[in-house]
């Protein structure tokens, strides 16, 4: 990639960061968390947006006395009402005390919507003649009544008009209220309902008006009272408490004396979740920053990289907020809590980075990013697949966390990759001139070698010879503690298991000064234990009230279950479109009434003071009488009276009842049925105790839906990662043994599961999967030296777990339970995943590794190698390379199966598609090869690529052609010299034996078959394959052939057999073309030093063997078979090295010409040339 | 308003109860009401013939009816109306409207009654043939206190501000010959009063204990509107 497209990447990242930013919204709103379709979501949700006034704050105060608190909370009110660019209303008695007149207009509209026969009883009542006697009934009433509310309202009501059935009904919703919503009964504790004139969606607009009505408190309250200026309150303090003031007049000393003001209502308490919200999180940041500043100081003592770790955090959660906002628009408050989990990932990539870069101080930057990059890009795209599978579990909560979550990792996987290193070191920055051009894919594959780390270089401190008893003893302890750890864990849990909390308490607001001053008002008022709510819903009035008759009747039925205690609704508040259509005339009627009863009543001695409410229920009559549609009341009164439990929509019409639970407890079982009849028709049972139930019911119907695809997704990301089974499940291992720790801790703590805190088991998954591909590439790299891993990535990762845990565990004290709840298990999650994978997976793994690959150099049988591993490692340079993991018994069978069944050329097409996606993927591989051929082409590197090209996809076709004759398939077409394959009957004819020399080149392992087809008996010295099943496989396929195979092992006697067979006349095979791990003799090849094996000269000093060097390659045509001359020896001169070493050279120089003219299959797949030439 | 009217009311009630056994005390006039405390004192109960007058913000005229009481220490019966309209019954523990002809009956259980206002004026009622001055200063501030044609009238003020918010003073007026009750009068913040004139007053005659029994025919309504 060119610097310009780098640089053109990263300012398209910053143009997106730019927008997101524009486009970022909060939302305090924990309903929006939750699955839209729920219907206990959908009531509370329209309960808080319609019912719980959004803009409506509730002023409380409390005076010592009654009066003292009835003339403040007046005072207070009217001052209030001055402010009308803040305040459109405030209301702090009942309406009806202040105009009482206006409930003329809400009586005249419930008159209306009676039965026309009670409606048109009116009219009779109102005749001319019948007007006198109901005044004097009145009078009388009057002047012997001792009932306060006959008094009361008879006074008013000359005509007795308030007398209906539907005023039975009101006085639920009304007469309670009046009593109830304003004042404690003792007075001194008053209720002010203040509606915002200002729009109060967000919380940034509720904190800037609660300040400024704050401020009109503290003003109305300060000694100074009116004219005083205070200082304007914290914006944090929701109380004020005047204390006695010195020297103050009398009257406004005494008035604000020892008074307490406080707040609440949905103003109030979106500021506070978002403030604590807020606190929340800059503390769990702050501290998770200062964790990690802590143990990276007290880790490496240096100052730049620590700064330029936080600094870069701080830009990655800046940036991932950004970017969320331009993905989701509007981010919840609470999905800032991937801020926490986020530092706790992106650390480690930082971390590991840099640890890797002190490890090995002779790597260059790009040498260490080609390195380290697949390890963090797989952890972190498993991660954020686990992340991103949150978005089927229906909580869009859990998604959006899901979602923000896998930008930052991405995001932090980038800038860690890409960033972090090269300011720290600078002269480090550039590639070498000789260095490989990494592409982007090459990101993606894990190395098998460091590049410029060789064994020599790892800081190894420790002396494996001495080591190796402490080693012993270090498996049995960890398979010890691992035991340990498994049956502790298990026996807790068999008795007993971390419960489920399947309230709505992890959702619910914190209990901060909002929620206990509404607390206050429910002791104060004397209010009855919080109901649950019925919303119905209708597109108009006939279809509410079909709804309302509906759910009354299913709540009626449920009262007398005992299923609910009581239950109000206003259905006979409800207007029927019908009743009113029927009684508009009437009502026109009556509306023209007033000057007559205004004339009677006067005569009768009543002054216009008893008429006001009578005037305004003609004028009502009259306006019903006039009206079309349904007729609605419109006065203040009727407005602030109905939006109590009616509300109009652009939509649709809500309507809301009361259910009070049969016991104290709601009990969300007994409620499911009634709320999913309900639901049917259109009445939406809610309420906080019920959301739990319901959103977790939801979580667990779908749980299969995340936990599948998030399992595959991991299993496939570690697939990717390590493309070995015994790693993959090592990785499931650690994941299971975390979890069954955090279940037993959990078990023994007494915590549960709850809706919050089950967002810890992706990041668990996440954390859990980048320390094992971290630790286990790792031991792969350094070729599982437990004490490097350790040095370089464990403490990398202790380093991770450690900042992880304390950012989680700060999360634990959030006052925010849910919050609190998920930092508490995720700490602990963590840490049983960081110090699993540190301390018990190495050992696991060099437990399941095979040896070869966990263990060092070994001896070499001196030339003689098995196909796999002339592919693979067996000299100095490659010790610590994985074998290709194609060669595995399992995929032999299948190549076997595969030949015998699918038509050669598809086969042959395949494999070739394959060897193209390995040159494209496996490009540090492949490099091997290149390396390779450069001295044959004068170090030209394009033709050495393109000769490495074409030799993979030959050794493609190779493979096939190999299974095929291992299936059994016999070859016809072989293009050989019949002089040439005399040289080999006459050395033959000798009967000191034969030993075949071959190369890595073409088909060499056909030259058994041809041989037996020649009639001579093969027996091939080979070593054991990586896997024993393949090693077993290939012997018996050879066997079939008739070639026999020798495996040499690490078994030194086994030289002798070889010998005692050559002596005897056998004939044998050996390659010869690779560097033996020790004992190699230096000689030339192709012009270039080249460590070569004397295993040929050797056997011939022992046994006197004739030397014959045989090629079989590919053409299209056939199988060419070159046999060259015998090699001659002096035997007794054998007896010395260099002799040894002379025929060697002689020997090798004899290929160079056949390996140059099918160099494209010359299948060298390690480094063949010493490190140092 | 009717919130204020409906407490102002229940007050008028409860006072007028309480007001016709009140003493008041004026330093001009402390010799006399010495002595009417000496006469509380030693009244055990008295009855009298009362003429009520309500005065009411919504009426042109005021509206006057007729009526008895009965009063022992913690009990009264009032009787208004001709034929009797409304007993008005106060027990020890409760206080009972009765509407005969109406067949209804509101109850007050007097230890129920939660603290505000409406306690406040019931309170009143243990201002009810008080036996010492601490207690009826403990309850009133005296305004005024007048004497003319041997008729002292006392102009008394609650002290409680929630009982005050309804009823702005009471007026009582005795005799100072045998200092006998003469009228009470409770003046409501809305300008409305009320005022009862008392007739042929007995003292210390023994009065029937079922005259402060409720005993309520079956097919009466009751209802408790505190509740």
């Amino acid at each position: 990639m060119s610097s310009f497209l780098k640089r053109w990447w990263w300012a398209l990242l910053l143009v997106a960061v730019g927008l997101g930013l524009g486009r970022l919204r909060f939302d305090v709103d924990i309903l929006d968390l939750l699955p839209p379709d729920e219907p206990t979501v959908q009531g509370l949700k329209l309960y808080q947006e319609y019912f719980a006034n959004a803009r409506e704050l509730i002023i409380t105060l409390r005076a010592p006395d009654a009066g003292q608190a009835e003339q403040l909370a007046g005072a207070l009110a009217d001052r209030l009402r001055q402010h009308t660019n803040l305040v459109a209303e405030v209301t702090w008695q009942a309406p009806w005390n202040e105009h009482p007149e206006q409930l003329g207009e809400l009586l005249g509209w419930l008159w209306f919507n009676q039965p026309p026969a009670s409606f048109g009883e009116l009219t009779n009542r109102l005749a001319p003649g019948q007007l006198k006697h109901a005044l004097e009934q009145t009078k009388e009433a009057l002047a012997t009544s001792m009932s306060p509310m006959d008094l009361a309202r008879r006074e008013y009501d000359p005509f007795n008009l308030l007398t209906m059935p539907a005023l039975t009904n009101l006085a639920g919703f009304s007469t309670g209220q009046n009593q109830q919503m304003f004042a404690s009964p003792d007075g001194k504790f008053r209720l002010l309902y203040v509606e915002s004139a200002v729009d109060l969606g967000g919380y940034r607009s509720c904190e800037s008006w609660l300040k400024a009505i704050h401020a009109i408190v503290a003003q109305a309250s300060s000694p100074a009272g009116s004219g005083g200026i205070s200082p304007p309150l914290s914006n944090s303090r929701t109380e004020t408490v005047r204390e006695p003031a010195v020297g103050t007049t009398a009257l406004q000393a005494g008035s604000w004396n020892n008074v307490v003001v406080r707040y609440t209502g949905r103003p109030v308490f979106v500021e506070e979740i978002a403030r604590s919200m807020q606190r929340d999180m800059s503390h769990s940041v702050g501290i998770t920053s200062a964790v990690i500043a802590l143990l990276f100081w007290l880790t490496h003592r240096r100052w730049r990289p620590m700064l330029w770790l936080l600094a870069l955090l701080m830009l990655i959660l800046g940036a991932t907020l950004a970017l969320g906002g331009l993905v989701l628009g509007t981010v919840s408050v609470v999905s800032l809590g991937f801020a926490a989990v986020l530092l706790g990932l992106a650390v480690d990539y930082a971390v590991v980075h840099y640890q890797e870069a002190l490890a090995h101080p002779q790597m260059t930057v790009p040498e260490i990013r080609r390195a380290i990059a697949p390890s963090i890009l797989w952890a972190a795209i498993t991660t954020m697949s686990a992340f991103l599978v949150l978005n089927l579990g229906g909580l869009p909560g859990l998604g959006q966390l899901g979602t923000l979550v896998a930008i930052g990792i991405a995001l932090s996987a980038l800038v860690m990759v890409m960033i972090y290193l090269p300011p720290l070191f600078p002269e480090r920055r550039k590639p070498r001139p000789d260095q490989p051009v990494f592409r982007w894919w090459n990101y993606f594959v894990a190395p098998q070698q460091p590049s410029g780390c060789d064994a020599s270089s790892h800081e190894v401190e420790h002396d494996f010879p001495v080591a190796r008893t402490g080693r012993r003893r270090g498996v049995a302890a960890t398979l010890l503690l691992t035991g340990l750890i498994f049956l502790g864990a298990g026996a807790v849990l068999c008795f007993r298991q971390p419960g489920l909390d399947r309230t709505g308490n992890a959702l619910q607001p914190q209990h901060g000064e909002a929620q206990t001053t509404l607390d206050e008002i429910t002791s104060e008022l004397g209010l009855p234990p919080q109901p649950l709510w019925v919303i119905v819903s209708g597109k108009d009035e006939p279809e509410v009230y079909r709804r309302l008759t509906n759910a009354d009747a299913l709540l009626g039925g449920a009262a007398a279950n005992h299923v609910i205690g009581h239950y109000l609704l206003p259905t006979a508040l409800w207007p029927r479109a019908g009743y009113q259509a029927a009684n508009r005339t009437t009502a026109t009627v009556l509306g023209t009434k007033g000057p007559l009863l205004e004339n009677v009543a006067l005569a009768e001695g009543f002054n216009s003071n008893a008429l006001v409410l009578t005037e305004e229920l003609v004028r009502t009559w009259a306006q019903a009488g006039a009206s079309t549609n349904v007729f609605w009341p419109t006065n203040h009164l009727s407005q602030w009276l109905l939006k109590r439990f009616i509300t109009r929509t652009p939509d649709e019409w809500l309507v809301m009842g009361l259910v009070y639970p049969a016991t104290n407890r709601v009990e969300p079982a007994t409620l499911a049925g009634l709320s999913r009849q309900l639901a049917k028709q259109g009445a939406l049972l809610s309420s906080w105790e019920l959301l739990g139930s319901a959103t977790l019911k939801r979580v667990q119907s779908r749980m299969w839906e995340v936990v599948t695809p998030m399992v595959a997704l991991v299993l496939l990301s570690l697939w990717f990662a390590f493309r070995r089974a015994a790693e993959i499940l090592l990785g499931v291992a650690v994941l299971c043994l975390s979890g069954l720790c955090l279940l037993a801790i959990m078990t023994m703590t007494g915590w549960t599961w709850n809706l919050m805190n089950l967002m810890a088991l992706p990041l668990m998954l996440g954390t859990g999967v980048d320390y094992t591909i971290f630790i286990q590439l790792a031991l792969r790299r350094h070729g599982g030296d437990l004490g490097v891993v350790r040095h370089s990535v464990g403490r990398a990762l202790m380093l991770c777990g450690g900042t992880a845990v304390a950012g989680f565990g700060s999360l634990g004290f959030s006052s925010n339970p849910g919050m609190a709840s998920l930092g508490r298990v995720c700490a602990v999650g963590i840490g049983a995943n960081m110090l699993i994978s540190v301390f018990l997976l190495p050992t696991w793994w060099q437990l399941l590794s095979p040896r070869s690959k966990v263990q060092g150099p070994k001896s070499d049988v001196q030339g003689t190698k098995s196909e796999s591993s002339e592919k693979e490692s067996l000299n100095p340079q490659s010790s610590t390379l994985n074998p290709f993991s194609f060669y595995r018994a399992g995929l032999w069978r299948l190549g076997l199966v595969i030949v015998r069944v699918l038509p050669v050329g598809l086969v042959k097409g395949f494999a070739i598609i394959v060897a193209e996606f390995y040159w494209r993927f496996q490009r540090r591989r492949c490099e091997v090869v290149v390396q390779n051929f450069l001295p044959l082409f004068a170090d030209d590197r394009t033709a050495a690529e393109r000769a490495a090209h074409r030799l993979h996809r030959k050794f493609a076709a190779k493979m096939v052609d190999l299974w095929r004759v291992e299936s059994g398939v016999a070859v016809q077409n072989w293009l050989t010299n019949p002089s040439e394959l005399e040289i080999i009957r006459a050395a033959r004819q000798r009967g000191r034996g034969t030993l075949f020399i071959t190369l890595h080149l073409g088909n060499w392992e056909h030259g058994g078959l041809l041989l037996t087809q020649l009639g001579i008996r093969l027996t091939i010295l080979t070593q054991a394959e990586p896997d024993d099943g393949l090693t077993d496989l290939r012997i018996e396929a050879r066997r079939r052939c008739g070639v026999e195979t020798l495996v040499i092992g690490q078994d030194d006697f086994a030289f002798v057999e070889v010998i005692k067979q050559l002596q005897a006349g056998a004939d044998l095979a050996i390659s010869l073309d690779r560097p033996p791990e020790k004992g190699g003799a230096p000689i030339n090849f192709f012009g270039h030093p080249f460590e070569a094996s004397l295993a040929a000269a050797e056997l011939a000093r022992a046994a006197g063997c004739a030397l014959i060097g045989v090629t079989i390659v590919r053409r299209p045509n056939g199988y060419a078979v070159k046999v060259l001359p015998e090699f001659t020896y002096d035997r007794r001169a054998l007896g010395q090295r260099e002799a040894r070493r002379e025929l060697t050279q002689q020997i090798l120089r004899a290929f160079e010409p056949e390996i140059r003219k099918d160099i494209d299959q010359w299948y060298q797949f390690t480094p063949i040339w010493p490190k140092d030439a | 308003m009717i919130k204020r009217q409906i407490a102002g009311l229940v007050g008028c009630s409860i006072a007028a109860f309480c007001a016709v056994a009140t003493v008041a005390h004026a330093a001009e006039t402390n010799a006399q009401f010495d002595q009417w405390f000496e006469v509380q004192t030693n009244t055990h109960s008295w009855s009298a013939d009362f003429i009520q007058t309500r005065q009411l913000k919504v009426l042109n005229q005021p509206l006057v009816s007729t009526g008895k009481v009965w009063v022992t220490p913690g009990e009264f019966r009032w009787e208004l109306g001709q034929p009797v309209q409304t007993i008005v019954l106060r027990q020890p523990d409760q206080l009972l409207i009765i509407y005969p002809r109406l067949k209804q009956a509101e109850k007050y259980p007097l230890g129920a009654v939660p603290t505000g206002p409406i306690k406040d004026a019931l309170a009143l009622l243990d201002a009810t043939l008080p036996r010492d001055r601490a207690t009826m200063e403990k309850n009133f501030r005296l305004l005024s206190a007048t004497e003319t044609n041997a008729l002292l009238q006392m102009t008394l003020q609650p002290r409680s501000d929630s009982a005050r918010k309804f009823i702005s003073d009471i007026v009582i007026g005795f005799h100072t010959n045998d200092f006998t009750i003469a009228a009470t009068e409770m003046k409501f913040a809305d300008g409305s009063s009320l005022r009862n004139d008392f007739t042929n007053v007995v003292m210390n005659q023994p009065i029937d204990p079922a005259q402060f029994e409720a005993k309520l025919p079956p097919d009466y309504t009751v209802v408790e509107p505190l509740k």
